[in-house]
Parts: C-alpha cells; structure tokens; sequence
C-alpha cells in the first residue's frame, strides 16, 4: 500500500474517531487540530498522544466509538495498579482481526491443513483467543490447549503430529524440555514452525529454541491496546517485523521530546489503527523500544518494517507473558500491615519459565515471636498478589533495612533473565 | 516472670555472629537461646541477664526485636517432669506454643522456659497443681 492510499484511510479513521468516540473529540480538541487540518502522513505528528493511563480511565468499557451493544467481545490487560485495559471488539473488529492474525501466520509459512498447537493462554489475554481465530481463518486445524498441563501439551504435539507451536519462546524452550525429558529427542516431532511473542525474546534465544526442535521460530508482535498479537509479525526471512499498511501506522518516538525520530533510529514506538471500531488508538504509546526500517523487505508483505523489540520506556516486567508492573506490587503491599514500603523484586528463569520473587521488610508491627504470624503474612501476600497479577509470586520477608535504599530512584528490579 | 527477647533472623551466614556480637559488646550475657526456622528465617529466642538492656541495645541496631513474657519454672532434673507439666497444662486447655530447658550446675535442677497461650493461667496452674516454683529475672540474674 502507497504513502496516498495509508493517508486516505488515515483520515477517514481520524474522522470517524473524532465524530464517534468521546475522548478523540475532546483531545483534538484540547490540541486544537480537527482531521481536516491533515494534508500529508507527516501531519500526523500534529494529533495527540493516547496514553496507556488515558485508557485505563475508560475502565470498563474501553475507549468507545460504537454502541455498547455493538460490541461482541472484550479482553483485557493488566492494569498498573490492579485495574485492567479493556479493549472491546465489534464484529468486524473480530473478522478483520482474524484476517491479519492469519496473514501473519501465512507470511511465515503456515498454511491450510497445518495442525497448529496454540498454547497461549484462552481468557481476557489476546493471545489465545487472537492465534485461534487467525489459525481458523487461515484453515489451518487448531488444538486449543491454552497454556498449563505442560505434560499433556507435550502428548498432545507427539499424538496430533503438530507442524506448528504458538506459545510464549520461554514456553517453547521449556517444552523441549519437557519432551527431552520424556524420552523423545524434540528434534525428531514432526513441528517446522514455531509463533513466539508476547514477552521480548533475543536471537540468542531463538537459536537455542531452533536448534532444540530443528523447526523455524518466528517473532510476532502485539498488544491488547492494538487488538492483540498480529500488530507485527516476522516473515519467512526473519528480518524485521512487518506492520500491516493497511492496518496500522507506526512511528517512532523520542520517548522523553515527543518527537517523530527518522528510519533507524531507537524510540518508542507509537500506533495508529486504521482497522479498529470498536476500540481505535490513535497515536497510542505503546512503551516499547524499537525503530523502524528504511529499505523494503523482499517479500514485500508490508511496506513499514520494525526490528524486534529492544526493551520498555517504563519499568514493566514480562513474566510468562503477564505484564507486570512493580507499581502493582507496590499497591499490594502499600494494603498490607507488617511490611514496610521497600521491596525489591528478583527476576530469574528457572528451568527456562520465569520466576518472580519479592523480598519485603517484616516490621515490628507485625513481628511477636510468633512464626506463625509470619508465615501467615507471607501467605497472604502471595495470595494478594496472585488476585492482582494472575501469576504466582514467591514473597521472602527479610529483615528490615537490609533491602538497598539508593539514593534518587532505587533500585526495585533485579532481572537475571537472559533474553 | 520471667522476659524473653526474641530477634527475627534471616536464615544465612553471619546472621546469628551479629545478633551475639551485639548482645556481647553491650556485655550482656545469655542464659538460654533457641531458634525456631523456616528456610528462609528464623526466630532466635533467647534469656538473658537483662533484658530491658537487651531489647535496647538490639533494638538500636536494628534487629526486629520483641520483649516477650514466658512462664520460667524451676524443676527437678528428673524423668517425668515435663510430662506432668505438658499433662496439667493439658488437662485446663493451655496450649503450649514452645518449650526450651537449660540445667543448672551442680544442682540437679533445670530451669524450664514456656510460652503458652495464656501465660498468667499457666503459672497459677502450674504453681496450685504441681507445686512448682516459679523463677523470676533475680533468679535468671543470680544464675
């Protein structure tokens, strides 16, 4: 698609935001641009920013531009202080949705009467839900199995003779594991194709995940904000992840000016939709680190190409492909009597799935002699954290003062993960 | 009555050495001391000869401190005390939460430290129905 054709659908979408959803009305007009004020792409710097936390005010609805009635399905993501992103889809939003989640899985090779193993979790997550109905669309034959039961997954890939394994890349590391473990060499199952995303992953790792199962991964790129995954997705060259034209517009950014940064260089990256009903974002800062190419890619599947993900502007965590973002951990704690405020939170990757452990001060309020009393706040730390985050934290109290105070912003994260 | 100062430890290296290390340079001597751990900490409980001293100084270098009442009773070093003990505690529905023992040189009595769940009823009962002395600091001072 042409630099013309992308403006047109541009203002046509920036038209309809304006005239149907509340909160584009109002920051255009707070910014005091209106969509007929775009003559050319580059005017696009001119619209305002969408932030995660402007998102998170329209909680639980979403960012609205339809009738709620319209609305066919939400999902959700975690929030940064307990209180989740909703995105809302219409059913066009769910078809279109599909469609380019099924071209992302064709670009990489996947195609019709493929048996696809979709181990992203089935729920508000996008993941699961987003793959599956792409995987549909495309023809291709889904086993739903969601994430978990990593033994009956690893039946269920030998059994179904799976060519194609969609999970988070520390899943897919751990499950050749699993199946060494078993007894069967990974290499020897029949997958070719592997679809890792929703955490940031190294070439390193990819290598160590090709060679395990002697099968191509590829990298696919994605948020709930944007729709889910499929927002990008790396073809059969593995050079760069192409952006649907037609679909979004993506810049980048100097997170700190705001600024439109050229081709090549590092910035965060910012979306426009230009597919969404339901939900669209406009200019929405998605936090992660990227830049953009400047040549086309051979395959010539999109003409806006980013390279693969290089790290946050903020401090959220990735783990197991749940976001988290220490603020979240703070809330939970900042509710609890006994701890005091600092903590710190350890990052590892054991036996290939990430591990979050959080060490907090016991105080005296808390400490009587009882051991009791002590272990019952562990318990009910770890229970708190498990209903804000969804995941298992392991929770260490420690003595007081001995968690690092430094000086300005301390040091809260220690992530041992090799990416 | 008998006070008892207990420390809420980290369970690795040194932790212990600094928490006595502590008590020494303020001269305070330890009678007794137990500890209580789960993998990742412990609880250090210990008698000693002043423990308003104690609790102070730990406090002051930032141990989680806690100055704590415990029934002490002075007993015969004898087979079958204990079982009494544990049996009349029992029987009026006290329950021990942790015992710990320490003898006393040349004169074949033990001096028996329990924390209870209700530590004013544990010593009547073990006064009226065992006839038992009950110790005092002076005791654990003169020790």
């Amino acid at each position: 698609m042409n630099e013309k054709e992308q403006f047109t659908l541009l203002k046509k979408n920036l038209t309809y935001c304006y005239k149907h959803a509340p909160h584009y009305k109002r920051s255009f007009n707070e910014a005091g641009v209106c969509p007929d004020d775009l003559k050319s792409l580059e005017d696009l710097s001119k619209v305002p920013f969408l932030l995660k936390k402007d998102l998170r005010s329209y909680y639980p609805t979403g960012i609205l531009a339809v009738n709620k009635r319209s609305v066919v399905r939400y999902h959700a993501s975690s929030g940064t202080t307990g209180r989740p992103t909703v995105v809302s889809y219409t059913k066009a939003d769910i078809d279109i949705w599909a469609d380019m989640v099924a071209d992302c899985l064709k670009i990489a090779g996947v195609h019709d009467g493929d048996i696809i193993q979709n181990s992203y979790g089935y729920g508000l997550f996008t993941g699961g839900l987003g793959l599956h109905y792409g995987a549909e669309k495309l023809g291709a034959s889904v086993v739903p199995t969601s994430g978990g039961n990593t033994a009956r997954q690893v039946q269920i890939m030998k059994d179904f003779k799976v060519d194609v394994l969609c999970c988070t890349p520390s899943y897919a590391l751990y499950l050749s594991e699993v199946v060494e473990q078993s007894g069967t060499d990974p290499k020897e199952l029949p997958l070719r194709t592997g679809i890792f995303g929703a955490e940031p992953w190294s070439d390193s790792m990819r290598k160590k995940i090709e060679d395990a199962f002697d099968i191509k991964a590829y990298d696919i790129y994605g948020m709930s904000e944007l729709g889910g995954p499929g927002a990008g997705m790396e073809c059969t060259l593995q050079n760069g992840l192409h952006i649907w034209d037609d679909k979004y517009i993506v810049e980048v950014i100097d997170p700190k000016t705001g600024e439109t940064l050229p081709p090549g260089k590092k910035g965060e990256l910012v979306f426009t939709s230009l597919w969404k009903e339901a939900s669209p974002v406009i200019r929405f800062r998605t936090g992660d680190i990227s830049y953009m190419y400047e040549d086309e890619c051979s395959c010539k599947s999109s003409v806006q190409r980013i390279g693969r993900l290089l790290g946050r502007t903020d401090d959220m965590l990735i783990i197991r492909g749940v976001n988290v973002f220490p603020s979240q951990i703070e809330h939970v704690l900042s509710n609890i009597k006994g701890v005091s405020g600092h903590y710190q939170i350890y990052v590892e990757r054991k036996g290939m799935l990430d591990e979050m452990e959080v060490f907090v001060e016991v105080t005296e309020e808390i400490f009587n002699d009882s051991m009791g009393d002590i272990l019952e706040l562990r318990h009910a730390i770890e229970d708190k954290m498990y209903a804000v985050l969804n995941i298992h934290v392991k929770v260490t109290v420690v003595e007081p003062s001995t968690i690092p105070r430094s000086e300005g912003k301390a040091k809260r994260i220690i992530d041992k993960r090799l990416m | 009555m008998v006070f008892q100062i207990s420390v809420f430890l980290e369970n690795k290296p040194n932790r212990l050495y600094s928490f006595t290390k502590v008590l020494n340079e303020a001269d305070i001597n330890l009678r007794a001391a137990m500890i209580a751990e789960t993998g990742e900490f412990g609880i250090v409980r210990a008698i000693v000869d002043d423990p308003d001293a104690a609790y102070d100084v730990l406090k002051k270098n930032n141990f989680t401190v806690k100055k704590t009442q415990v029934v002490g009773v002075e007993v015969d070093d004898a087979p079958g005390n204990l079982s009494e003990i544990a049996r009349v505690l029992g029987d009026d529905g006290i329950n021990i939460i942790y015992i710990y023992a320490f003898s006393i040189s040349g004169q074949n009595k033990a001096f028996l430290i329990l924390k209870t769940d209700n530590i004013t009823r544990s010593r009547d009962v073990l006064a009226d129905k065992l006839g038992l002395r009950i110790i005092t600091q002076e005791d654990i001072i003169k020790l």
